[in-house]
């Protein structure tokens, strides 16, 4: 069930620690989407720019719609998250950063991730059984590479090799068109 | 020209374990190099699509276990411990919790009840200032008819003159001025973000495929997406701007044009741009436990030792803000030492910040 962010955004400008959490897990929902984390090991600066972004906005009154809630913070963390990596990365303003171009484009894919996951699963069920099979341990059901060795019995450097032949196929047919 | 190491190296073990050391000159490369970065999207998007929503503790249970840790069943608390020592972006959630000053967020919110227009008019008209207003501005012609001194004769030849002169120059330069000089950036990044964010909502289907690097390439990128959609919500643009100023400036900490940065520990230096700076840096730094409420010294050294700036806090609380003007922040590294005072010789907590060009 969607979360009523409107809710939490009342909590949040009440001074609620527990709304203060549950934004902040939304904001890490896109810093994983954006992969901050290779970049640096902590954002808090950055969280905490976004949350007065939001407190601000959502006190003029502009944060009354849900969906746009959302895809408000994920904008507005994608824009201060490069703003950083490039401050990081000594990049020049006028120079065009790859990464700059390319979460610009995960944040527009972004939208209507929730069908493609779908779209995805289906392709799967074409793959080899025993692809699908690796597929389904490390990614439905959240298993170690370990646990899936030991279930299916494979050795491990055998595993590795059909889980990437298995998401090499993927790729290929989503970059095809897909399904 | 076309680097091939996204397609030399296993993305799909990059993109689960990217954090691994044998990882560390990949992620350097990547964010610079159109080729490796396309596939690393691509692969990124891949991966979160399979992933099941990622199994974090609730944020309830995550705030208990800040808060009275002690008071958690065993189990559950040796639960969040082990998830915290394998997710970074929990530890992240929790040490923006314990950094975030509340109190700001509560004092911006009495500085700005919503007061109704009757009640403040109320106020107003009942207010024993207004009365004594109403009384001057009675008598006010009867006693400048009175004693017209030659000044205010000449002052009033001025005002004639100035009153019969063209339209627009009577308002004196500085009234043309007062607009604050808010970061005109982040005030067109808000609106930006804000008629994205609607329309977004409004159509929730925009974007592409996965796609290839070249693939990528070929479609519209987002960027020239935004620049189409600013120039059909120009209107909508201009009915939110004077409401926009207000919000850049209640979002900034600090009033508008200085940058703040918050420093909690110990670290690799944090990283802030010069251009940023506008009229400097409000450096913020969390007093360890041991030190508040005690009287501490903070002393801002330029790396080079040719420099410094000391500021003192009497009976320090959970964070201390120090201002830095911009003109005296060359590009460089610099430290903050934090002392207490009152307690004896004591060694100081040391925060790093780095200004780049």
């Amino acid at each position: 069930m969607d979360k009523d962010w409107l809710a939490v955004l009342d909590r949040l400008l009440a001074g609620d620690r527990v709304a203060f959490l549950e934004v902040n897990r939304l904001v890490t929902g896109f810093l994983v989407q954006l992969r901050a984390y290779d970049f640096r090991e902590e954002w808090d600066d950055l969280r905490q720019e976004v949350l007065l972004s939001v407190v601000a906005n959502a006190r003029a009154g502009r944060l009354r719609d849900p969906k746009a809630f959302v895809g408000y913070v994920r904008i507005i963390t994608r824009n201060k998250f490069i703003d950083r990596l490039k401050a990081r990365l000594r990049h020049h303003e006028k120079e065009a950063l790859p990464w700059d171009e390319e979460t610009a484009r995960a944040v527009a894919a972004s939208a209507e991730r929730d069908g493609r996951a779908g779209e995805l699963w289906s392709a799967v069920r074409d793959l080899p059984p025993e692809e699908q099979r690796v597929l389904d341990g490390v990614y439905r059901q959240g298993k170690t590479y370990e646990q899936v060795c030991a279930e299916t019995g494979l050795p491990l450097g055998t595993m590795k090799r059909r889980l990437r032949d298995g998401l090499v196929a993927l790729r290929r047919r989503f970059a095809e068109g897909g399904p | 020209m076309s680097c091939r190491r996204a397609f030399d190296v296993d993305l799909a073990d990059f993109v689960a374990s990217s954090a691994r050391p044998e990882w560390a000159e990949f992620r350097a490369h990547y964010a610079r190099c159109a080729e490796c970065s396309a596939e690393v999207r691509a692969w990124t998007e891949l991966h979160l699509l399979l992933q099941p929503p990622a199994a974090h503790p609730a944020e309830e249970l995550l705030f208990r276990f800040e808060t009275e840790r002690d008071r958690l069943p065993a189990a559950e608390r040796r639960a969040v411990e082990e998830h915290l020592a394998r997710c970074p972006s929990c530890k992240d959630e929790l040490a923006a919790l314990r950094r975030f000053d509340f109190a700001s967020l509560e004092a911006r919110a009495a500085a700005s009840p919503a007061v109704s227009f009757a009640a403040f008019l109320r106020r107003l008209v009942l207010h024993p200032a207004f009365a004594y207003a109403i009384v001057l501005l009675l008598l006010y012609p009867a006693i400048e008819g009175r004693f017209p001194s030659p000044g205010q004769q000449a002052a009033r030849e001025d005002r004639r003159t100035v009153a019969d002169g063209p339209a627009g120059k009577s308002a004196p330069a500085t009234r043309q001025k007062a607009a604050p000089a808010a970061s005109a950036n982040l005030a067109r990044s808000e609106n930006d973000v804000l008629t994205r964010a609607r329309k977004e909502a409004a159509a929730p289907a925009l974007g592409g495929r996965l796609g290839t690097g070249a693939a990528g390439g070929a479609e519209p990128a987002p960027k020239a997406e935004l620049a189409d959609e600013k120039a059909s919500v120009d209107s909508e643009a201009a009915v939110e701007r004077a409401p926009r100023d207000v919000a850049t400036r209640a979002a900034t900490p600090e009033p508008a044009g200085w940058k703040a940065l918050a420093l909690s520990g110990p670290g690799a230096p944090v990283d802030v741009a010069a251009r940023d700076l506008g009229t400097g840096l409000v450096l913020t730094l969390t007093v360890p436990g041991a030190t508040r409420a005690g009287d501490v010294e903070v002393r801002v050294l330029d790396a080079r030792g040719g420099r410094e700036m000391r500021e003192r806090f009497a009976r320090a609380a959970e964070r201390v803000a120090m201002h830095l003007p911009a003109a005296w922040l060359t590009p460089g590294t610099y430290t903050a030492e934090l002392r207490r005072l009152d307690a004896g010789p004591s060694s100081a907590e040391v925060f790093s910040f780095r200004v780049v060009p």
